[in-house]
């Protein structure tokens, strides 16, 4: 066999060999790569920093499972800066599995902070079914949250909780951040939180995502928007806590390396091949 | 009119949702916020028709012995083996759930109920209790089921749980239980593993896929290949590892400008465009020009 052909029909095999190393190898033994600051990160960072004391946060979870990896270390970031910035955090999800993270979350952040208090400082309210998918369900989560969540998933019922004593209405979320991998997701709560109810909205998405919802930070009606592991890496650094995400990014650099590699190198037997192999 | 009728329907109720979206009446409004209630409603249904069709079709498929007919037996003793868990048990025993235990002659009653099981000689006088606090207290403690409730009543007996709360429930006293969903621990320890290996796996793909078939063969193809490179290197760490070596090559700064300037001009135009034909194919539907929904071609 030609040694162009070896090339262009290898095994894939090898190719998932090569994915799995890179992958693996910088997650046991970390590179440290210097990660740089995003504005849209900064901007979220500094927004959460400017809030007063008890100051009600949303962060709803919209993801699942499926892009955990990429969307919860984000969560962490920036639950972690509320809880020490003494920030109260509503915990809705329009995802059957939200909740699933949200507690994962909170069950963590509870063994890292002893003193957080479940009903004072942050609540988990489940999932949503909402009269539709996407847009109905934030219109209802913002019009009356008491009433879109009678109880939470603890089976408390809401109205009594001492975080929900300082909700009269939407305008008192500080900050709405959607993590989000799809839809509903961040285009729904731009359409109705954002547009309709005036609430300041950041988000958090998987990097496949985030060039879609753009529009949205330069239009102004998002504050801003964490890219998939690299937004979380940006926010850990900006809180001096690298965590998950900035672990992760090291393998991702080293992955999206060899895929690079792969590309170049399965184009530039292409152009041999169109070029001078036909010449000859 | 088995034509006419869902036209009229459809006509009628799409122009009453345009309508209630203008007018300040608050009737008409309220309307607005009940209608989309019915979609869930008739979701219901939908989920209804799925569920026979999918029984339907590996049923037969198993009666056939069709090739794979294995995966069909699989499919449905998970389905109805899920379906079966999720109506047994409730919703809300999903997590840890605090019962409030204010009444003192309550409280008093749980204890005493509790420490008689505990001492229970036999398994029968053991059941007999259980059924007796079932029948006094299974709301107060959360359950009726036998199982739980023994659960709770011996967790009670050994650990005195019942405490004065502070915090939220400052001055109340609260028992907590931790209760075993066999439908939730299937949601956390089945499929949403199998969801994330699902997608983890994408990763293999893409790069086998990437080295196949992502060739430069137009002038628009060695674009978009450009354009994915940068943003693929501009965005992790090593990007801005060999900016920082090589002061002239910005990569942080060019993957910014393609996803800030071409990326979010065609991001708009999409929108625009697919708004634009939402509407359009909304209106066709509005004046019966589309029928496809109604099985018509």
């Amino acid at each position: 066999m030609h040694w162009i052909d070896r090339v262009k029909n290898v095994d894939r095999r090898i190719i998932y060999l090569l994915v799995l190393i890179a992958a693996s190898v910088p997650l046991l033994k970390p590179l440290d790569l210097p990660i740089d600051i995003s504005p849209d990160a900064q901007r979220i960072y500094d927004h959460l920093d400017s809030l007063s004391s008890g100051s009600l946060v949303m962060m709803s979870f919209d993801y699942d499972a499926g892009s955990r990896a990429e969307v919860h270390p984000m969560a962490e970031a920036v639950a972690e800066h509320c809880i020490s910035r003494g920030l109260k955090i509503l915990a809705p999800a329009l995802w059957t599995q939200g909740p699933s993270m949200a507690n994962e979350l909170f069950s963590k952040m509870q063994k890292v902070h002893p003193d957080l208090v479940y009903g004072r400082d942050y609540v988990t309210l489940g999932y949503f079914v909402g009269p539709t998918q996407g847009d109905p369900q934030v219109k209802a989560l913002m019009s009356d949250l008491v009433s879109a969540y009678p109880r939470d998933t603890r089976g408390n019922q809401t109205k009594d909780l001492p975080i929900m004593q300082n909700l009269h209405s939407s305008l008192d979320l500080k900050l709405v951040l959607s993590l989000s991998a799809g839809d509903p997701g961040i285009s729904a709560w731009v359409r109705q939180g954002a547009d309709e109810y005036h609430v300041t909205l950041a988000g958090g998405s998987t990097a496949i995502q985030t060039p879609s919802l753009l529009p949205f930070v330069d239009s102004g009606q998002m504050l801003g928007i964490l890219g998939g592991l690299k937004g979380a890496a940006e926010y850990e650094k900006l809180m001096k806590k690298p965590g998950l995400g900035t672990s992760g990014m090291d393998a991702q650099s080293v992955v999206h390396l060899v895929i690079i590699v792969f590309i170049l190198l399965a184009n530039s037997v292409y152009a041999y091949e169109k070029f001078i192999l036909k010449r000859i | 009119m088995r034509r006419e009728i869902p036209l009229v329907i459809a006509l009628s109720t799409g122009l009453l949702m345009i309508f209630q979206f203008f007018t300040p009446v608050e009737e008409v409004q309220n309307l607005g916020e009940t209608l989309p209630n019915w979609n869930a409603i008739i979701g219901g249904f939908a989920i209804f028709l799925a569920l026979t069709s999918l029984i339907k079709v590996h049923g037969d498929r198993i009666s056939r012995r069709d090739q794979g007919w294995g995966y069909s037996v699989v499919l449905l003793l998970t389905l109805g083996g899920t379906i079966g868990l999720g109506l047994a048990f409730r919703a809300e025993e999903y997590y840890q759930r605090p019962v409030f235990l204010d009444d003192p002659s309550v409280r008093a009653q749980v204890s005493e109920m509790a420490r008689r099981i505990a001492n229970a000689r036999s398994r029968k006088e053991e059941v007999l209790l259980l059924d007796e606090t079932a029948s006094k207290l299974g709301g107060v403690l959360g359950s009726t089921r036998t199982e739980t409730l023994r659960r709770n009543l011996k967790r009670l007996a050994q650990t005195g749980l019942v405490k004065r709360e502070e915090g939220p429930y400052a001055g109340r006293y609260v028992c907590s239980f931790e209760y075993f969903n066999p439908f939730h621990w299937i949601y956390q320890y089945v499929y949403s593993p199998l969801q994330a290996t699902m997608v983890s796996i994408l990763a293999f793909f893409v790069a086998s896929a990437a080295y196949r078939a992502f060739r430069a063969r137009t002038v628009e193809g060695s674009l978009l290949l450009a354009a994915a490179l940068f943003v693929m290197i501009g965005r992790v760490s090593f990007g801005y590892w060999t900016h920082s070596k090589i002061a002239w090559l910005p990569l942080p700064e060019i993957q910014q400008w393609i996803l800030d300037v071409p990326n979010t001009a065609a991001q708009r135009a999409i929108m625009m465009g697919s708004a634009l034909g939402i509407i359009s194919s909304s209106l066709r539907i509005l004046l019966g020009y589309e029928q496809t929904y109604l099985g018509n071609d």
